[in-house]
């Protein structure tokens, strides 16, 4: 056989339904009231690319401040500010909503051979809650805005002068919309699977929003209790964080980041489903022990509920408490670091194609290695001393936050974007802006480990001209330039393929998941018929593959 | 009075058994997030509590058990009788029950009424106590007195007394002698020393009345929104909607009601009986 | 004040603490893991990404590679074993760092927004640290307002200063020389600006130095010269200018002697000695009309040496 698409003729599908889930219907209502999956993920897809252009912005002003010593573009108020919004945005409007909710919800009950998601309603609800809680958000900080840093941390935010209660309400408000989509998505993997999905022919995308969707369901409560008791120390004065009236600061941090760590991985874990899928499809070859991922990602969901006294060492929390966490945290790093192995094992023999989010994918898979690697630091207790709240963890979340799963995003978006429109982009300008996203990134993170391990104090307006450390936020702010032209590259590039772009096949890059046999984009329903699945979601056409994505009917006409 | 109108499952769905299932565990992992929700002010208790235990015994007595109690067999009650309403659904042939599920269900909300009037009798005696939460517990000085009277009961002795300039020095007297009586004073001055240091905590007396009320108060949300779904499912059951082969709503409002049942059978002993 | 940062290692800025060579030791060793395994990784990838290129020769996939148990179990087991070593280590070296000597001497630290206070056995209060090489310091920590955290990179610590609780750090630093110290929890507006100098003198100089008071006038100077020292050691500078009608948190010291105006309850003032005394030790008596009453009371701190001082150098603002 000389190519895969002749001895898999079915790749190449015949005519199109006129009718698909875009344009059954019309008019502004019939999409803000929708409870198609499709639509829902779209208009989360939409938001929050404009949540996370925000944020970018907010970074962009940030970074310009910290070009020179003093002030630069603003006072230290405004500052201050921006980067609690920065936070704020990213975090709760843009990275945890970001793959789950707008890639997940439109994928997800394609991949396991659904019609919807389990509860249709409740999916809208959480997206209007969704807006809701960003409009709160918004209004917050129009209304003066919150300088506490996105952490909220007492008794700081429970007396300073600004507006903590109605922000904290945003997060609780969001909070919900979070809870509701994991709920939904535990609830449509064990019920909504296709006839033949079993468990282990489940895409590791699913079991990743899986692993995600519980962490949901059981950390986001304990966040909303403990806006809520900080909304009532502002309000009523009860005092529970407050030492002068008998309570314990310290508390906060607790209740903050039992939610929080576990937090960072709802935020991750999609990412590295994305990941599976894109370096499965673009190397054509069957993913390196899917068990093993699969694991890993439910053993990650647990252990993360057990480490967050890891952002406490420097606390005045007891040697005991941080050797137990420590330990802890270095057991959470294990799986992290086994799936990183094996997406690069997948590689090997495989048949690799650079197309635009195989780039994206192997951008994250360097760049969320260096983030993994440098956690060590953190994680060791004698280490951390040195490094805690200095530059070198803002560089090191970030390099595991947006080095990891915003690369997962645009990842995934460039990957399923044919699915969700019909309409390819162009190949060239989508690899150029993610190479130059890649090189951008470095140049602005790289420099802050530097700093950072230098002892540049993180959420700091100023600097001394002679402390040696401008020459790092000179670098670190050009290269918020490059990241800023990679993104324009990207945006541009992707809304114009909506006019210009060429027609998508139903499967145009030869996956083997089931999202791929329906037509692009698909129809109202998904499914004619629902598919019956006989092998797994990575079986690449080898001697004895099948035609069709793993194996089921297809059910285009 | 009633049509019978056969339930028909949503379009996504394969069957009645898909839908019916799906939303049983999608219930089941809301009561999860209830769950947790309450345990963080759990955790909050636990930790004040551990702070400052003698305000908390002190703090805690001024609770009045005999409501609780009622209050918790009230809410015993309605358990019961929604448990009984779902099993009237489960049993029903279409209309030949509906009387019996309304008739649980209305029970069951006048049980919540009851609570919430109970509930309210428990609030407005403490409001004019003065026993409030933070600021407003401040603001109240009569709370605090409230409290030492209370304290004063507990240790029954005549703490004036005890803590005279006489009384000290035929303390000091008889410890130097040696005495059996000295023995007997010093008890008794260990006492004052209890007394006295029990008496400094009434200031953090707000943080025990702060956990009452949060608690209290988001179980009270949980108990009308409850009454709300329960009124909700007893309309439907009205029109007839519920019979041996479709009682989802009915099921989960009663799955609801219970959580509320339950969370209130931590509350009361850890209120009102610790 | 002299930079400390442009020397030390790529990575490291200097050790100038006994326990600095060990964390060091630690971080290299973290260091030189992260780049074995990072340059695993990324030869892994290019090597497999250049060599195993989709082409009209190698169509598909040659290998149908599902899993290997053999290789599994190493690069589990490895880096498992890797990360227990780091851990025991690193437990060790927070434990060394983190439980003071017996003989160390100690030092009370109060932080309040946004400046540091340190107090030393003889009562005596400064503003930056003072600190004897080769003996142990204990610091005591605790905080007038919020969290604050105190960090000296050359020494290789920091805790968080707590409201309502005592935390401790301790340091032996090697020899005579200048160190910055840095607020490391997000404390609000000039939470940047709460840097302050720590001073490590030869046992002598700092015997010395201490019994002369460790910030008394120097000999010689002009008070009002000493006067602008203490502002901006003091953090007045965060929140007062000396620009006429400059506006930060505070109003500026601009022609503030003799200054006559409006309380925020309504009364007349006049910007006497007194006044200014009272404005610094009991800010909360008298707030000027349309600022906020945001200024912690410098109390303990100032003494009456300095109070002249600050009050001769106000005089010459005009």
């Amino acid at each position: 056989m000389s190519s895969n698409t002749q001895a898999n003729p079915e790749y190449q599908l015949g005519e199109k339904e006129s009718t698909n889930y875009i344009n059954a219907s019309k008019g502004l209502m019939s999409w803000l009231f929708t409870i198609d999956h499709k639509r829902i993920g779209l208009m989360y897809l939409f938001t929050i690319m404009g949540t996370f252009a925000l944020g970018g912005f907010l970074a962009l002003a940030v970074r310009l401040e910290l070009f020179t010593p003093g002030q630069t573009i603003m006072g230290p108020d405004a500052y201050n500010r921006v980067f609690t919004l920065h936070g704020l945005v990213m975090v709760f409007l843009f990275i945890i909503p970001g793959i789950p909710a707008a890639l997940g919800n439109f994928v997800m009950p394609l991949m396991l051979g659904a019609k919807d998601v389990a509860f249709p309603k409740l999916n809208l609800a959480s997206f209007h809650i969704y807006v809701i809680g960003t409009v709160m958000a918004l209004y917050t900080t129009l209304d003066g805005g919150v300088d506490t840093g996105w952490t909220f941390y007492t008794p700081y935010s429970s007396t300073i002068d600004s507006q903590v209660v109605m922000m904290t309400m945003s997060a609780f408000v969001l909070g919900f919309s979070s809870i509701f989509t994991g709920l939904n998505f535990v609830v449509t993997i064990h019920k909504m699977r296709a006839p033949g999905m079993t468990w282990d022919r489940l895409p590791l995308f699913v079991w990743a929003l899986y692993a995600t969707a519980i962490i949901q369901v059981m950390a986001t409560p304990v966040l909303g209790i403990t806006l809520l008791l900080l909304a009532m120390e502002r309000v009523m004065g009860i005092g529970i964080f407050d030492p002068a009236l008998g309570g314990d600061p310290v508390l906060f941090q607790h209740f903050f980041w039992f939610y929080s760590h576990p937090a960072v991985y709802i935020m991750i874990l999609p990412g590295m489903g994305v990941m599976s899928e894109l370096i499965t499809t673009f190397s054509r070859k069957r993913i390196f022990g899917y068990r093993a991922i699969a694991l890993s990602s439910i053993a990650i969901a647990v252990i993360s509920f057990l480490v967050w006294g890891h952002h406490m060492f420097v606390s005045g929390q007891s040697a005991y408490a941080g050797m137990v966490f420590s330990f802890l945290t270095f057991l959470v790093a294990i799986p992290s670091g086994i799936k990183i192995i094996n997406w690069s094992t997948t590689l090997y023999k495989g048949a690799i194609s650079l197309d635009a989010p195989m780039v994206w994918a192997l951008s994250f898979l360097i760049l969320f290695t260096i983030g993994g690697l440098t956690g060590i630091f953190l994680g060791a207790l004698g280490t951390d001393i040195h490094l805690h709240d200095t530059y070198f963890v803002v560089a090191h979340f970030h390099y595991v936050m947006m080095g990891g799963t915003a690369m997962a995003f645009f990842g995934g978006m460039h990957y399923w974007w044919p699915k969700m429109f019909g309409k390819m982009y162009n190949e060239f300008a989508a690899r150029l802006a993610a190479w130059t996203v890649f090189v951008g990134f470095n140049v602005t993170f790289f420099p802050q480990f530097i700093m950072g391990s230098r002892g540049m104090p993180r959420r700091y307006y100023d600097y001394l001209p002679e402390s040696g450390y401008q020459i790092f936020h000179q670098i670190s702010t050009v290269g918020s330039w490059i990241l800023l032209l990679g993104m324009l590259i990207m945006a541009v590039n992707l809304f114009s393929s909506l006019k210009n772009g060429k027609e998508a096949s139903s499967n145009p890059w030869e996956a083997r998941s089931l999202e791929w046999l329906t037509q692009s984009p698909p129809i109202e329903h998904n499914f004619h018929e629902i598919p019956t699945v006989v092998e797994g979601p990575y079986e690449f056409p080898i001697a004895t593959a099948t035609a069709t994505p793993q194996g089921a009917e297809s059910s285009d006409p | 009075m009633s049509t019978i109108i056969t339930h028909e499952h949503a379009h996504h769905f394969y069957d009645n058994e898909q839908q019916a299932s799906s939303a049983k565990l999608g219930m089941w992992l809301f009561l999860v997030t209830e769950v947790l929700l309450f345990s963080g002010l759990f955790v909050a208790y636990t930790v004040v509590k551990s702070l400052h235990p003698e305000m908390w015994r002190v703090a805690s007595s001024q609770l009045d058990w005999v409501m609780g109690s009622v209050n918790t067999l009230v809410l015993i009650t309605s358990s019961w009788t929604v448990a009984l309403a779902v099993r009237a659904a489960q049993t029903n042939e279409k209309g030949e029950k509906n009387s019996q599920i309304v008739g649980l269900l209305a029970f069951t909300i006048l049980c919540a009424f009851g609570f919430l009037i109970v509930k309210y009798f428990e609030y407005s005696h403490k409001i004019h106590d003065g026993l409030l939460w933070g600021k407003s517990y401040f603001n109240h000085p009569e709370a605090i007195e409230h409290l030492k009277e209370g304290i004063k009961q507990t240790f029954s002795m005549d703490v004036t007394a005890l803590s005279s300039p006489e009384f000290l020095a035929g303390l000091k007297a008889h410890t130097a002698a040696g005495t059996h009586d000295g023995q007997h004073l010093i008890h008794h001055y260990a006492s004052t020393v209890t007394y006295a240091d029990t008496l400094m905590t009434v200031e953090q007396g707000h943080l025990f009345f702060g956990v009452y009320f949060l608690l209290t108060g988001l179980h009270g949300i949980h108990v009308v929104i409850g009454m709300s779904v329960l009124a909700w499912v007893l309309v439907l059951a009205q029109k007839g909607r519920f019979y041996k082969d479709y009682y989802t709503p009915v099921e989960l409002g009663g799955l609801y009601w219970h959580l509320v049942d339950l969370i209130w059978i931590y509350l009361f002993p850890l209120l009102y009986l610790v | 004040m002299e930079s400390t940062t442009q020397t030390g290692s790529f990575w490291m800025p200097p050790q100038a603490s006994t326990t600095a060579a060990e964390v060091d030791s630690l971080f290299d060793f973290i260091m030189d893991l992260n780049y074995i395994f990072f340059a695993i990784i990324f030869a892994m990838t290019v090597y497999f990404v250049v060599k195993y290129q989709k082409t009209d020769e190698n169509p598909i996939a040659t290998s149908d590679l599902s899993h290997n148990t053999v290789w599994e179990g190493l690069w589990t087991f490895i880096p498992l074993v890797l990360c227990l070593i780091v851990f025991v280590w690193g437990f060790r070296v927070f434990l060394n760092n983190t439980v003071a000597p017996d003989n160390a001497m100690e030092i009370n630290v109060t932080a309040q927004k946004w400046s540091w206070s340190f107090k030393y056995d003889d009562g005596q209060t400064t503003s930056d640290l003072y600190a004897p090489a080769g003996q142990p310091v204990k610091l005591i920590l605790k905080s007038k307002d919020v969290l604050h955290s105190f960090y000296v990179p050359d020494f290789r610590i920091k805790s968080d200063v707590v409201p309502g609780r005592y935390t401790t750090v301790w340091f032996e630093a090697m020899k005579p020389g200048d160190h910055r110290i840095f607020c490391t929890e997000y404390c609000g507006r000039q939470h940047s600006g709460m840097y302050r100098t720590v001073h490590v003198l030869s046992a002598e100089d700092f015997a010395k130095k201490k019994s002369d008071g460790f910030e008394g006038r120097p000999e010689g100077q002009d008070p009002a010269v000493w006067g602008k020292q203490l502002y901006s050691k003091y953090g007045c500078n965060a929140c007062h200018g000396l620009e006429e009608g400059e506006v930060k948190v505070g109003p500026s010291f601009y022609g503030i002697y003799g200054r006559k105006g409006e309380t925020a309850d309504g009364q007349s003032y006049v910007a006497n000695e007194e006044y200014i005394r009272e404005s610094i030790m009991e800010p909360m008596a008298k707030i000027v009309k349309g600022y906020a009453p945001a200024m912690p009371s410098f109390k303990d701190q100032i003494g009456g040496d300095q109070m002249d001082a600050i009050i001769a150098f106000m005089k010459t603002l005009k």
